[in-house]
């Protein structure tokens, strides 16, 4: 078991919820000097990363004022409480604003708080403001430079993109910039700036973390999902979003309490192999694929080899139609009057999406019915899949074809389209980039995948490392 | 003043031209320049759908992702 040290308290953004959480119950550090610490990284490095869109200081100080005279009191409202975390642009907050990263919504203040910001802060957590998005959390795969708001950049290397369409919550997470972030996915927007920033990303079983109050992008395939630096972290937050056991009609384990127990004997199908029609992963994702499942061999994992039942190109032919499709109807009027204020990537997925007729919208939607059914099939005689995240490094912003190809090319749209939890973590560096995974797990079953990264975690070196800005 | 029908083509469909196009899609609002878009998008969104599998059985219906629900 390693040994954790605490970061000096001039490099707290470095310190893991955690440790935080148990600090903060401790009394050995305030509410009010964490806040501070991340306040003063936002200053000292946002500027090069542009993670955040809105910075609420005073709000963020008020409430963590409020969770330092709590705690002096003796009241803990659990695992978050007094930590600072932010959320995606396109999350609903009472009194901030929500643009969505759109010229159309500059002067939306919303006045409820969506139902997943509203239950952090009921935990004691403190929201530091709102992150950077993709127009509407969608597009098309290309970085146009001509939204409202400077274009997030990877901490990684600041000439390359962040992965999208949370494309702040990936680089804030790994930059220290908050300690945990929300964000929402489509068909990756959770997963693909995780992978591309080194942290962890994740998605749970649709329906168990509620959309209500979170810009709708594809009603049929939105899911929200947290970003942490480890998994541990990702586990405390699901631990207070989902509530005790009992209050969920899903089965489920305490997340937190699965993160460090064996994966002996856990039965892992893996895919190697994106199939017909798409790209082999780069070498460095390869090895990275290798290396990582050397690692649960070596923990005691029983690993078979498998194929998709249905390759990944033919799931990204259905949601082709219907990510598409759905936003054009739900963005139907600001298409028809408001065109000229959106981007380009918004605006030609709109034009697209229109375009899409009923019978291949349909079809796309058997398939994905059939792609739900067998991978389901297959889960089922496994405690978990892996595969790739990312096919390819994060790309050069701004750079054609290496950003649609990173963004489409991916491991991750099967998983939204069947309805799985799966989560994205960091399983070495290649060019001073991080390289991605993914557990995809039975629905209802995140704690098997949390089981399975933070054992992973636990045998690798590589939370250890952070961007240098 | 009777007006003069369009012309045909060869096989009897009218030909495409920007407002049709758009009053089909229901996007007659839209600036030329977006029409003109959407026409060149057109053809890559139509071979896009059909290079969705078709499943043969026609017993396998969508996947059931809209649930009819009230407002509570």
């Amino acid at each position: 078991m390693k040994k954790k040290i605490s970061p000096p308290s001039k490099e707290l953004w470095k310190i893991t919820l955690a440790e935080a959480s148990a600090r903060l119950q401790a009394a050995s550090l305030s509410p009010v000097e964490l806040l501070e610490a991340y306040l003063e990284r936002i200053a000292e490095v946002d500027s090069k990363i542009h993670s955040y869109i809105y910075v609420a200081a005073e709000p963020a100080r008020k409430a963590a004022k409020r969770a330092e005279s709590e705690l002096r009191s003796g009241i803990w409202k659990g695992p978050l409480h007094g930590i600072p975390f932010a959320v995606k642009d396109n999350y609903d907050v009472a009194g901030m604003p929500a643009t969505a990263g759109s010229r159309l919504r500059l002067a939306h203040t919303p006045e409820v708080d969506a139902p997943l910001v509203a239950d952090l802060k009921a935990a004691g957590a403190v929201l530091i403001g709102k992150l950077s998005t993709w127009e509407f959390g969608t597009g098309n795969g290309g970085e146009y430079f001509d939204l409202p708001f400077p274009p997030a950049r990877n901490p990684w290397d600041v000439e390359r993109f962040t992965g999208g369409s949370s494309t702040g919550a990936g680089a804030a997470v790994a930059a220290g910039t908050t300690l945990f972030a929300l964000g929402s996915d489509t068909t990756g927007s959770v997963r693909l700036p995780a992978a591309a920033c080194g942290a962890v990303g994740m998605i749970t079983t649709p329906g168990r973390l509620s959309t209500q109050g979170i810009l709708p992008n594809c009603w049929s395939l939105d899911t929200p999902g947290p970003f942490a630096w480890t998994v541990q972290d990702c586990a405390m937050i699901l631990d207070t979003l989902l509530g005790p056991p009992a209050a969920n009609a899903l089965p489920q384990r305490s997340f937190s309490r699965s993160v460090g127990l064996p994966i002996s004997g856990l039965r892992i199908a893996v895919v190697a192999d994106p199939g017909p029609g798409f790209p082999q992963a780069d070498r460095p994702l390869q090895n990275g694929l290798d290396q990582a499942l050397e690692v649960l061999e070596k923990l005691g994992a029983r690993l078979t080899h498998v194929k998709l039942p249905i390759p990944a190109a033919e799931c990204f032919a259905a949601s082709r139609m219907i990510g598409p499709a759905e936003s054009a109807a739900i963005h139907e009027d600001e298409l028809k009057h408001h065109a000229d204020q959106m981007g380009f990537a918004l605006r030609d997925k709109l034009l697209a999406g229109s375009l899409v007729r009923a019978v291949d919208y349909l079809a796309a939607q058997r398939l994905r019915r059939a792609i739900a059914t067998s991978l389901d099939t297959l889960l089922r005689g496994y405690d978990a899949l892996v595969t790739f995240g990312t096919l390819h490094l994060p790309p050069r912003l701004g750079v054609e074809p290496e950003m649609t190809a990173f963004t489409v090319e991916t491991m991750l749209t099967p998983f939204n389209l069947s309805g799985h939890p799966a989560l994205v973590q960091c399983n070495g560096f290649a060019k001073g980039l991080p390289l991605n995974w993914q557990i995809i797990g039975n629905r209802g079953d995140e704690a098997t995948i949390l089981q399975i990264a933070g054992a992973y975690e636990a045998a690798t070196p590589w939370r250890n490392r952070r961007p240098t800005l | 003043m009777s007006k003069k029908p369009p012309a045909k083509t060869a096989s009897g469909e009218q030909p495409n031209n920007g407002h049709s196009f758009a009053a089909l899609h229901g996007l007659s609002e839209l600036k030329p320049v977006y029409l003109k878009r959407m026409e060149e998008l057109s053809v890559p969104v139509a071979t896009f759908g059909q290079q969705v599998r078709r499943l043969s059985n026609k017993e396998d219906g969508p996947a059931p992702v809209f649930v009819v629900m009230t407002r509570t």
